[in-house]
């Protein structure tokens, strides 16, 4: 079994955390965004890693002994898998390039206004490069043993349905055809649902990206109304199959949408590096949810240990009073300092022994 | 007279076929082509922007009114060309997304508004390496290349494509405007960009300065 640099959360602290109970430990969970930089632990590329379980294996757990997180996400280019398995072509990289796989615009597989009532979907154990993820979610259960935290990564409902209707039709379609958004979303909820039953007996939990639902690009009005009853219907589901703690990651200024994402039942929301601290502490505090802190990528990639300890120090001192605070980054990028990122650990051990 | 200020109101509204319309009644009454363009659409398209900046309307309804805007252009397009000495566009902004990035709806928002403000844009799509813009630039004789990244990852490939251009006699004048969700203006001065755009209307507003400036 690898070694971290330091000792890890067990699943029953990160479970207190999560759930804002009373006797949660006061030091924070340390949750950094690790997915494409996952492959720079092993000196891969995130097409390489994503393509091949064992590559992935090797880089997860390369990560769990570099850095030491709470938890560990099975991902790299999250957003492309569910699209995948239903007909979008995912566009890779060769050779030594660490560019990240993506749909190309063009490359999707729903127009506006089809019936999606036959429409397919995926078996995860199958289908696109789900079995590797589930593979590589079993091979880091195996040897992290039951008591680590591993969460599933899975597309959202909007951005799943940007990923197969294409972002320009989709934001269109939310308002010339409302109701077939709202039927695209089910479908994309369908869809997730049955990645995440392949996750659920691979042995990992879950963790929700919907970035694309961000009020820098949707409407707090449309959130309310389009988004958020799928993302319930979601988070309600997750917990009917056994997943308690459910994380819904929304990046970017999501501050106009905090108390929406408050009603969408997921227990640990994240407030962005660019989103107001103190509004988004309240909602959290009221509605009893874990709360994520990110520190920015781009600090991350080019600052010094120094400069990343100072900020993450200030910001753990700020959640230091607030139940379920978590302290975590926005994506990392591919090849940042390793030394970054302990420093952003070191500042949580320090703060709790301040 | 045309009532311009009810073309602005269907533009904002998104409602295409009432610009189409608005705009032919224009021209039949006998306005200048260039008063249409820009007392109807370029001021309504003005307003949108203004609006999107300050989280009035988001990208669905900036969408709908671009494709308003588009469907008035379409009726004033063949007129430009055919006057295009009177009515020259107030530059060419070559767009792209850089190298190893997918993403296209901030460039594709910001190539809308810039049209809709008098610009000829060339597209030239996502994941585009130095040489496609250089490319471009050349043969459309761009007065300005705006690039855009999603990613942080992709981020640092702008300062190549900067860097290129400024090592090419005949492209180093060429001003260069950065964009996207991770740029910020300090980034934008390390990797010696001539403009940042913090979101489409303040783009479109970079590129009016760039090009009074030139």
């Amino acid at each position: 079994m690898p070694n971290p640099p330091h000792p890890t959360a067990t699943r029953s602290e990160v479970e207190a955390v999560l759930r804002c109970s009373s006797d949660a430990r006061e030091m924070p969970l340390f949750l950094p965004a690790i997915y494409e930089h996952k492959a720079a632990f092993i000196g891969s590329t995130p097409s390489a890693i994503s393509r091949d379980a064992d590559l992935f294996t090797k880089a997860l757990l390369a990560e769990y002994e570099a850095i030491g997180p709470d938890a560990l996400a099975i991902g790299v280019d999250v957003y492309n898998l569910e699209a995948e398995t239903v007909g979008c072509t995912v566009h890779f990289y060769e050779g030594d390039d660490t560019s990240i796989p993506g749909i190309k615009p063009g490359n999707h597989v729903i127009k506006v206004g089809d019936d999606l009532t036959n429409a397919p979907l995926p078996n995860p154990l199958t289908d696109g490069r789900m079995p590797i993820n589930l593979e590589a979610t079993r091979n880091i259960r195996r040897e992290l043993g039951d008591d680590f935290w591993i969460r599933g990564a899975i597309s959202g409902p909007f951005s799943l349905a940007i990923s197969l209707v294409g972002a320009e039709d989709l934001f269109l379609a939310c308002l010339d055809q409302p109701e077939w958004v709202e039927d695209v979303l089910a479908y994309s909820g369908r869809i997730i649902k049955e990645f995440s039953k392949g996750y659920i007996d691979a042995g990992a939990e879950l963790i929700v990206f919907d970035s694309q639902a961000s009020p820098e690009l949707l409407s707090p009005t449309m959130y309310e109304e389009i988004v958020l009853p799928v993302t319930q219907d979601l988070v309600k589901w997750s917990t009917e199959q056994g997943v308690r703690d459910l994380p819904l990651i929304i990046g970017g200024n999501t501050t106009p949408i905090a108390g929406l994402l408050a009603e969408s039942g997921a227990n640990n929301l994240l407030c962005d590096f660019t989103a107001d601290f103190d509004e988004w502490a309240e909602v959290c505090e009221d509605n009893g949810r874990a709360f994520r802190r990110n520190i920015s990528p781009r600090l991350i990639e080019t600052a010094t240990p120094d400069e990343v300890y100072e900020v993450a120090a200030r910001e753990a001192a700020r959640g230091k009073d607030i139940p379920g605070f978590i302290l975590g980054t926005a994506v990392v990028p591919f090849g940042s300092p390793t030394a970054n990122l302990l420093a952003i650990k070191q500042a949580i051990i320090d703060s709790t022994n301040a | 007279m045309p009532d311009y200020a009810l073309i602005n109101q269907y533009l904002y509204e998104g409602k295409a076929k009432d610009v189409d319309r608005l705009v032919r009644e224009a021209l039949d009454e006998g306005r200048p082509v260039d008063e249409v363009l820009n007392e109807g659409l370029i001021a309504g398209m003005s307003v949108v922007g203004e609006d999107f900046k300050y989280n009035v309307l988001y990208v669905p309804e900036v969408l709908v009114a671009a494709r308003a805007m588009k469907a008035g252009m379409a009726v004033l397009k063949p007129l430009l060309v055919a006057d295009a000495e009177n009515n020259p566009p107030r530059g060419t902004v070559i767009m792209g997304t850089v190298k190893g990035d997918l993403h296209d709806i901030g460039k594709n928002l910001v190539s809308m508004m810039a049209e809709g403000a008098g610009f000829k844009i060339i597209d030239i799509g996502v994941d585009q390496p130095v040489e496609k813009f250089m490319e471009a630039a050349r043969e459309h004789q761009a007065h300005i290349v705006g690039m855009s990244a999603l990613l942080t990852t992709t981020m640092p490939y702008m300062k190549t494509v900067i860097d290129a251009f400024r090592e090419t006699e005949d492209l180093a004048e060429t001003s260069i405007a950065v964009g996207g969700a991770p740029v910020n203006r300090m980034f934008a001065d390390e990797i010696e960009a001539d403009g940042y755009g913090a979101d489409a209307p303040s783009s479109v507003e970079l590129f009016l300065d760039m090009v009074s400036a030139a």
